[in-house]
């Protein structure tokens, strides 16, 4: 197999008694767009950082395609970093930004205009290099940030929340714009971002980060389908909870949960023990609606509750049902013109398979 | 959108006025005062005269003048090469004993400049050093008391730096001196500058440091001007005192002309 | 992914080189030509002295000669009284001026602001010598009076403490504007926005918003003009005289015509300490911004 691009191993940084970041380990195959996701706070930056070699971890070591970088100053470690805020410098063109990193290793004049000019067609910028960075809207300094990073062919590319700064729609097409040149240079890529929603779009595959450390490291469809932990579950999509009783653990992953006497076999990513309460999580469109006290099928959960607010979101209807103990459950139906949501006010039942349920101890 | 009339804007710009009255009226007489015919300085003057010019002009005072030039522009640039680098330090690194060195580099402003050069002085006479008296012990005295000066303003110019340029250089492959020298040092030049600028009037406009420090021959304008007071102020030295005005005026004129500190004075920086 | 056990190390000191390297030389300076001076001066004002060389005999007989006699201890005063009254004046100055400076609308905003700073760039004693012909004997102000009628005499306005309070507020005052429009510059002008939208008219908006808000300025601009005052030498020199002695002019004696030097160290001691005691005072009161 390949060596790894990047291989973060025990890596471990503290600021006074906080653990910014507290013991990770990820790998990034070649060519791969890996992102590192999770709330504010949780050390995204301080990882990108260490990788970049501007903070000395503690603990842990870095390796880029299998070499040890520990002892490689930042400007030794050829490394692309595109910056939350750019840092475009002020006081030189766009052409002398995107050129400055040719310079610093040396390469000769005439191919150094050749590339500044290809890296600034690529991001579509052909023509502006003469331009002040001032002079240039968001998306367009973002893209000279991510010239500026790809011209010196970097092992790496690093991105510390770079859409953060632009406008809805400007994002979105931003998106768009850098997994189409990821996929289309194949460039190894770590992404930092607190949207999930962007994740999901761009990553081959997602680390969810919390308090220092990576909770699930998975593509878009494991860690949105079989969230390892109660907060991945939280964190990822919109997540129904309800609290039920685990009644035994009938195999590795797996136990018999239930309201009632009536047990259903749900996952259990994380070990839970027999007659104690657990968390029992479901997304919104995999559950149903139906009139209290019809009969059910043996594989699944019924939650009865009061329908409390409807939303209309178009192609999808949400219902807000309250359960007896006063949790608020979402279900979305398909607004098909088939099926009709029931009225607010009326008892319900909210219906699930075994098998679109996950358990996880209540913590 | 707020239009600023009404009657308590109209007393503001009255009060206003006449503050600017005050602070210009002494400057105006002691200018006009130097056209006097006779030799005094009545104010309005009587008649009209240039020859207190021509004294002002003579060697007697062209030599203290030249001389502040030279202690103010050594000063301004001593201070800058010291202040560059403990701005930088204090600035961009951690370490034990940086809040003690700020309070330090910020120190010569907050005690006073006369008590500081008899502290020179004594210090000084005492440690044998006294070799060091004329013009090195008054240069020494200029840059300690302007100092904090170009510090201060390096620093704040240093952290008005766009976030993350150097990082961002240093990511690109450049070793730190080039960060420094291609990154730093271009966007900071403005501060630089307007710090020497301070510094150097901070020394042509000094009196207390000067006052202990300075020597037969080796006087600045102010002291000479000071040392005068003996016979009365002349009309002669009305017109010296607007002389020494006209230095600090051509430099900031040339400086703004060359180099534009207008944007460091105004704060106006762009952020790529 | 157990690799972790095997990669981790105990972290490694780091002797931090580069700070040292560059704030060395600055350092080593400061330390050699101003504290150690400055110290200097502390322990010389608690020995004998005798004619300009300082014996080795520890004495608190410079300060109980300066404190223990009216002529010094009138002089002190004078000079704490002439630094508070300067220090009002200059707040009571300058505040409209730099008040106006941060809200005018007018284009000739920088001009004006350049220009109420513009005194900056002449020494104190050039400045002074404009009171100087004012307010001397035979000068414009006295002229005036005896012209118009009001006196027959030449009023003595020199020498006064009056006048010397007038040249150092005058001297001080851009010092004060520059403090107080920084601190008027600071205030969020949507606090003001805030407290029209709520009812407040634009003289309740100044006096419950903007001038509490601008209050570190004005702490600040008191304390820069006393501390100036106290220590300075050439406007009491010019516009006062033997009975208008300061601390700083009773410094210049006897450092020169009476040629004590622990004397003058003894003075110049307390001008050191009254400084500091009145810039930790103006911090307390004032904000607590980083100094850097
Ligand atoms: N230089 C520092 N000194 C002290 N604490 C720090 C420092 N840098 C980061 N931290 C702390 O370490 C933790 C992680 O910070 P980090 O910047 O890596 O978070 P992040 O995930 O990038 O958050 P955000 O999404 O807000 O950018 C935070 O609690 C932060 O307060
Ligand atoms: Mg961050």
């Amino acid at each position: 197999m390949d060596e790894p691009a990047v291989a973060v191993s025990g890596v471990r940084k503290t600021y006074g008694e906080v653990a910014a970041v507290d013991g990770i380990d990820f790998e990034v195959r070649p060519g791969e767009f890996l992102t590192l996701l999770g709330p504010s706070g949780c050390g995204k930056t301080t990882t990108l950082n260490i990788i970049a070699g501007f903070i000395q971890p503690d603990r842990g070591s870095i390796r880029l395609n299998g070499q040890s970088v520990e002892a490689l100053p930042p400007f030794r470690r050829d490394i692309g970093l595109v910056f939350q805020d750019y840092a475009l410098f002020p006081h030189m063109s766009v052409g002398q930004n995107v050129a400055f990193g040719l310079r610093m290793r040396g390469v000769p004049k005439p191919e150094i205009a050749q590339r500044v000019e290809e890296a600034l067609e690529l991001v579509r910028l052909g023509g502006r290099a003469e331009r002040k960075p001032t002079e240039l809207s968001g998306g367009q300094r973002q893209r000279v940030a991510l010239a500026r990073a790809l011209v010196i062919r970097p092992t790496v590319l690093l991105l510390d929340e770079p859409l953060s700064n632009l406008d809805l729609k400007l994002r979105e097409e931003m998106r768009l714009e850098i997994t189409t040149l990821q996929r289309r240079l194949g460039i190894t890529t770590v992404l930092v971002t607190h949207d999930q929603g962007e994740a999901l779009v761009v990553s081959d595959r997602i680390a969810v980060m919390r308090n220092g450390r990576i909770e699930q490291l998975g593509n878009a469809e494991a860690v949105y389908e079989r969230p390892a932990t109660h907060f991945v579950a939280e964190f990822i999509g919109t997540m129904n909870f309800v609290r039920g009783q685990a009644m035994r653990v009938s195999a590795e992953g797996s136990c018999i949960v239930g309201f009632d006497d009536h047990g259903v076999a749900v996952a259990a990513p994380q070990p839970v023990a027999g007659s104690r309460e657990v968390e029992i999580a479901f997304r919104p469109e995999r559950a149903a609606l139906r009139t209290a006290g019809a009969a059910r099928e043996p594989t699944q959960l019924a939650v009865p509750g009061t329908v409390r607010r409807r939303v209309y979101l178009g192609t999808l209807v949400q219902s807000h049902v309250e359960t007896v103990h006063g949790r608020t459950i979402i279900v979305e139906t398909v607004n098909d013109g088939i099926r009709q949501p029931p009225n607010i006010g009326e008892a319900v039942e909210v219906i699930v398979k075994g098998s679109d349920c996950i358990a996880y101890p209540v913590s | 959108m707020r239009r600023a009339v009404g009657l308590p804007w109209q007393m503001l710009r009255g009060a206003v006025a006449l503050t600017y009255l005050f602070i210009f009226t002494p400057i105006v007489i002691t200018a006009l005062v130097s056209f006097n015919s006779i030799n005094q300085s009545k104010f309005p003057p009587v008649g009209f005269s240039m020859r207190w010019w021509d004294d002002a002009l003579s060697e007697r005072w062209l030599q203290p003048l030249w001389f502040s030039v030279q202690l103010a522009t050594l000063t301004a640039v001593i201070a800058t090469l010291l202040g560059l680098p403990l701005a930088f330090g204090l600035t961009r690194y951690k370490f034990p004993g940086r809040n003690i060195l700020v309070a330090l580099s910020l120190g010569p402003l907050a005690l006073p400049a006369l008590v500081t050069g008899i502290g020179i002085l004594q210090f000084f006479q005492t440690a044998g050093l006294a070799a060091l008296f004329g013009f090195p012990a008054l240069l020494i005295g200029h840059v300690v008391i302007c100092l904090p000066f170009s510090v201060r303003t390096i620093a704040i110019s240093l952290r008005a730096m766009p976030a993350k340029v150097e990082q961002a250089a240093a990511n690109l492959g450049a070793r730190p001196a080039r960060v420094f020298l291609e990154i730093t040092l271009p966007l900071i030049r403005s501060g630089l500058f307007a710090g020497a600028i301070f510094c150097f009037i901070q020394s042509f406009t000094d009196y207390s440091v000067s006052l202990f420090l300075s020597r037969a021959g080796m006087q600045p304008i102010s002291i000479a001007i000071l040392s005068y007071i003996d016979y009365g102020f002349t009309p002669t030295l009305a017109a010296v005192a607007v002389l020494t005005l006209v230095v600090p005026l051509v430099l900031i004129a040339a400086v703004q002309h060359f180099f534009g500190i207008g944007d460091f004075l105004y704060g106006a920086r762009d952020s790529g | 992914m157990s690799v972790a056990a095997l990669a981790s190390r105990p972290s490694r000191t780091i002797i931090a080189w580069r700070p040292i390297l560059l704030v060395g030389v600055p350092a080593a300076f400061l330390l050699f030509c101003f504290v150690l001076p400055n110290a200097f001066l502390l322990t010389s004002s608690a020995f004998k002295s005798e004619s300009q060389v300082l014996t080795n005999q520890l004495t608190t007989e410079n300060y109980g000669f300066l404190l223990g006699r009216a002529v010094y201890r009138g002089a002190i005063l004078r000079t704490f009284l002439i630094g508070a009254l300067v220090g009002l004046l200059v707040v009571v100055l300058s505040y409209p001026l730099a008040f106006f400076l941060a809200r005018t609308r007018s284009r000739w905003k920088g001009a004006l602001i350049a220009l109420s700073l513009s005194p900056l760039l002449a020494s104190v004693v050039v400045r002074t010598y404009g009171w100087w012909v004012l307010l001397n004997r035979e000068g414009a102000v006295n002229d005036l009076l005896r012209a118009t009628g009001i006196t027959s005499q030449s009023l003595p306005l020199l020498p006064s403490v009056g006048a010397i309070v007038i040249g150092l507020t005058h001297s001080l005052l851009p010092y004060g504007v520059l403090t107080i429009l920084s601190s008027l510059n600071g205030v969020n002008p949507s606090f003001e926005k805030a407290a029209m939208s709520l009812g407040a008219n634009r003289i309740r908006t100044f006096f419950e918003v903007t001038l509490p808000l601008s209050l570190p300025g004005i702490v600040g601009a008191f304390v820069i003009a006393f501390t100036l005052s106290i220590s300075a030498y050439a406007t009491p020199a010019i516009l006062g005289g033997p009975s208008t002695a300061t601390m700083a002019t009773l410094i210049y004696d006897f450092m020169t015509s009476l040629a004590d030097w622990a004397l003058g160290s003894a003075m110049g001691a307390l001008l050191i300490v009254s400084s500091m005691v009145l810039l930790v005072i103006g911090a307390v009161l004032g904000s607590k911004r980083e100094a850097l």
